[in-house]
């Protein structure tokens, strides 16, 4: 865990140009804030997948004392958040028993980068304890991992030997999926691993390591991309499908729905940058592998900074998809989406990203909804009660009045 | 071209498209239109562009079709007064028939200048509303021969027209209504309401009899339009008030009873089933709760309590199929992978439990006799019996990893069940003793 800690630090130390203090908003815990603008990928902490409703889209981090500590976004629908310890959250609301679990093993394992948090889930949800549905999908997402791994494997084997003058043919290709064909093939790394001055065991190494770190995302030329490569290709649907119901619809959370899609926009685009870039690097696999080490070392950055953008999407998305399914209002769906939406955090993007973030917080805030202060974005207690208060207040003059006409 | 290639190619290789290029490729699909022989592309396009929702081009059978859009559907089962959406193209061909080719020619035209201006609302409302006119004009004077039109549409021309009578203020009212499921209309879709009913041509009742029908389709409580109605004794005169509040009474009973009567398991499966019963035990629901309900109305819910009462079982999964079970435990290690064994049962025994809470807390709301109260009981003992038997064989778990793997995949999932049938406490409670036998 330690490991993964300090490369999701030196990931986002990567995107950011300055180190960034990861605790500077985690000042107290139990506390409830108003603005909420993280400014790194830790600052904003990892969704965890909960079953609990009022638990959805919560997230989990460190705070200054390296204890984990839960942001959990307005139960009343306003924007600010609560910011407890991770500990109390079954003294917040009642738990399910895989929610409760799930806290467990997070607390045990103490992970908060988006990777450790779905490898906790996977295992916990494979068990069937949040239903079989939920087993049936931690399953699927697996077992298509392994997939795309088998399957970028054999890619990155056969562009490398073609890429060292060698070739392999029909009948080759057809017996690589067993052990006697692959040893075949690594027979044939011979003049990569000349290219990248190392011998041919060690390319077929790094070849398994490259497509082990590549299971969530996978080539661009697979037919079935990786989970994360989807995610990113349904960001982007959802995008034009959320700003076509924005300029079609006639309800007044038509800018909600602008927002969300200017929102989407901005962060698949990030992503799809760092994508690019790790496309970019695996075009020619030899010489990724001749400086091994540091190449190794920015893939793994660019595949955790890709994970950190997409975190929290797959959960806006299925919103979406239910409201389009017709499984809830749309109206509905879009004020949900407006509250949760994951906006990239300033300082893990270059000067122009980060002013479309601050730019977004902003327009985040300065939507004011009903009986909301405009100021704080909070709820106005004194406003809402206004119209009970004023009414109340008629009956009493009413009443008053008709004492003095009585008198 | 899908003669080439199979289906399932093709699916992937439109499905891997980005979404720019994806659109491009619809766009280029919806010109080409019926002239190319797409249809299979467009059905194999449509998935992926429920999602997208792009905005599509304005032609003649689309705004035609406005006015009646709500009544459209894939599939009717029984008399729910809709229309099946191929007799769309039967009517745009009444219709194009009957109209005078420079009509035509100018509609159009028209069409082609409001795509190039695809904002301009108040131009394409102008457009219907002159089609809409000429097309119930050109179809009052259809007679239907059983030879030349489908059936269907032949019982549906007067819904049709009547439409298309009054096309701007059906469409006026479709768009009002947010989209997605909505329960009641709100402030801004009632004066709308209002104002659409009091600008109705002379024979107020029977055109407004098509709003109602519509708002029936369209609201998940279409019993609150009632009191709303009642509410407007400022804006609508006392005897059209009551004549819409009766219309709409019969639009609910009449679509209620027809939804009701079509919950035939057999034809739709069991998912589909319940999925409907579910919806319509929750209009039910919601029109009991406004005092709306009438003996039409709970007559159909005892009809839908007996439905459900005769399903011998409440699943509504798919079997995980053998090969992907087999494929599953090749790819994944025996951890992940255990509990595949309990898989099907336990999904079954799930969704049944799942289905019987659901679909039985929304009979009971209704106040008629509950048949799944009873069958609830049964799965709580059968669920309490397992119990026993697992929490009897744990100690006994070997103490090899694929073993615990396996034992704690069986304990999970029942740990599940007793969740949804006791609730948390309970579950909690079992998995932590079931836990500290596996530890042993």
């Amino acid at each position: 865990m330690a490991t993964e800690l300090k490369a999701s630090v030196a990931a986002v130390q990567g995107g950011a140009r300055s180190r960034a203090s990861v605790t500077a908003a985690q000042k107290a815990a139990h506390a409830r804030r108003s603005h909420y603008e993280p400014s790194t990928f830790l600052e904003r902490g990892t969704v965890i997948p909960f079953t609990t409703g009022a638990l959805a889209q919560c997230r989990v981090r460190l705070d200054d004392r390296q204890r984990l500590e839960v942001v959990l976004p307005g139960f009343s629908g306003g924007k600010g958040v609560y910011v407890t310890a991770f500990t109390s959250l079954p003294e917040i609301t009642t738990l399910s028993v895989h929610d409760r679990t799930l806290t467990e093993i997070v607390a045990k394992e103490k992970v908060v980068t988006p990777t450790g948090i779905r490898r906790c889930w996977q295992e916990l949800a494979t068990t069937g304890i949040g239903g079989q549905g939920l087993a049936e999908l931690a399953r699927e997402e697996l077992t298509r991992a392994a997939e795309v791994q088998v399957s970028t494997r054999i890619m990155l084997l056969l562009e490398t030997v073609r890429r060292g003058g060698g070739e392999i043919g029909p009948e080759v290709v057809a017996t690589m999926g067993s052990p006697e064909g692959q040893t075949q093939v690594r027979a044939m790394l011979g003049g990569a691993a000349s290219r990248a001055n190392t011998d041919a065991v060690t390319v077929a190494q790094h070849i398994e390591e490259l497509a082990a770190m590549l299971g969530t995302l996978g080539l661009r030329s697979l037919p079935e991309p990786g989970r994360l490569r989807q995610l990113h290709t349904r960001m982007q649907e959802f995008s034009h499908a959320i700003d076509n119901w924005g300029r079609t619809t006639v309800s007044d959370l038509a800018h909600v729905g602008r927002f969300a899609a200017m929102s989407t926009d901005h962060s698949a685009g990030i992503a799809g940058r760092a994508i690019a870039e790790v496309d970019r690097m695996l075009t020619d696999p030899i010489r990724l592998m001749a400086r091994w080490d540091a190449s190794r070392k920015v893939l793994h950055g660019y595949l955790l900074r890709i994970a950190w953008l997409l975190d929290g999407w797959d959960y806006v998305l299925r919103i979406w998809d239910d409201a389009v399914a017709e499984r809830i209002a749309i109206d509905a769906a879009v004020k949900e989406i407006g509250r949760i939406i994951p906006i990239v955090p300033a300082r893990e993007v270059d000067a122009d990203a980060g002013r479309r973030s601050v730019e977004l917080f902003r327009e985040y805030r300065s939507r004011v909804g009903m009986f909301e202060d405009w100021l704080s974005g909070d709820m106005d207690e004194d406003l809402r009660a206004g119209p009970e208060r004023q009414s109340a207040g008629q009956a009493a003059g009413q009443a008053v009045g008709q004492a003095g006409e009585h008198r | 071209m899908t003669g080439l290639v199979s289906t399932e190619e093709l699916e992937q290789c439109l499905f891997a498209l980005q979404p720019d290029q994806f659109l491009e490729l619809y766009r280029l699909y919806e010109k080409l239109g019926n002239k190319a022989n797409v249809q299979p592309e467009m059905q194999i396009l449509r998935r992926r562009l429920v999602r997208m929702r792009p905005v599509r081009a304005l032609t003649f059978s689309r705004l035609l079709c406005q006015p009646f859009e709500e009544f459209l559907v894939n599939e009717v089962t029984g008399d729910t007064g809709l229309i099946m959406r191929r007799c769309c193209t039967a009517i745009v061909r009444l219709v194009r028939r009957k109209l005078a080719p420079d009509l035509l020619r100018r509609f159009e035209q028209r069409l082609v200048h409001l795509n190039q201006r695809p904002d301009d609302r108040a131009g394409q409302i102008l457009l219907g509303q002159e089609i809409w006119k000429a097309a119930a004009v050109a179809l009052a004077e259809v007679r239907c021969g059983p030879a030349r039109s489908p059936e269907d549409l032949r019982r549906r021309l007067g819904l049709v027209t009547g439409c298309l009578e009054i096309g701007e203020a059906m469409v006026s009212l479709s768009r009002g209504i947010p989209d997605g499921r909505v329960d009641t209309l709100d402030d801004s879709g009632r004066k709308l309401l209002v104002k659409l009913l009091r600008g109705l041509p002379h024979d107020r009742t029977g055109h407004a009899r098509y709003l109602m029908a519509m708002l029936t389709r369209r609201l998940e409580n279409p019993a609150s339009v009632i009191e709303m109605l009642a509410k407007e004794n400022r804006n609508l005169p006392g005897a059209t008030r009551q004549n819409l509040i009766r219309v709409i009474r019969r639009e609910i009973e009449s679509s209620i009873g027809a939804s009701a009567a079509a919950l035939v398991v057999g034809a739709i499966g069991t998912r589909e089933s319940v999925r409907q019963a579910e919806r319509l035990l929750d209009r039910l629901g919601q029109i009991k709760a406004s005092g709306a309900a009438t003996p039409m109305t709970d007559k159909a819910a005892r009809d839908i309590a007996d439905t459900l009462g005769g399903i011998d079982r409440l699943i509504s999964v798919e079997a995980l199929r053998q090969d992907r079970q087999e494929q599953i435990r090749e790819l994944l290690p025996t951890e992940l992978s255990a509990g595949l064994e309990n898989a099907e049962t336990y999904r079954e025994l799930e969704s049944e439990i799942d289905n019987v809470i659901r679909l039985g807390d929304r009979i009971e709301t209704l106040g008629v006799d509950n048949p799944l109260r009873q069958r609830r009981d049964r799965l709580r003992r059968d669920i309490d019996g397992r119990r026993t038997e697992m929490m009897r064989r744990l100690a006994d778990t070997p103490g090899d990893p694929t073993a615990q793997a396996r034992a704690r995949a069986g304990l999970y999932g029942l740990v599940r069940m007793v969740e949804m049938l006791d609730g948390p406490k309970a579950a909690e409670n079992m998995r932590r003793d079931g836990d500290r036998l596996l530890a042993g």
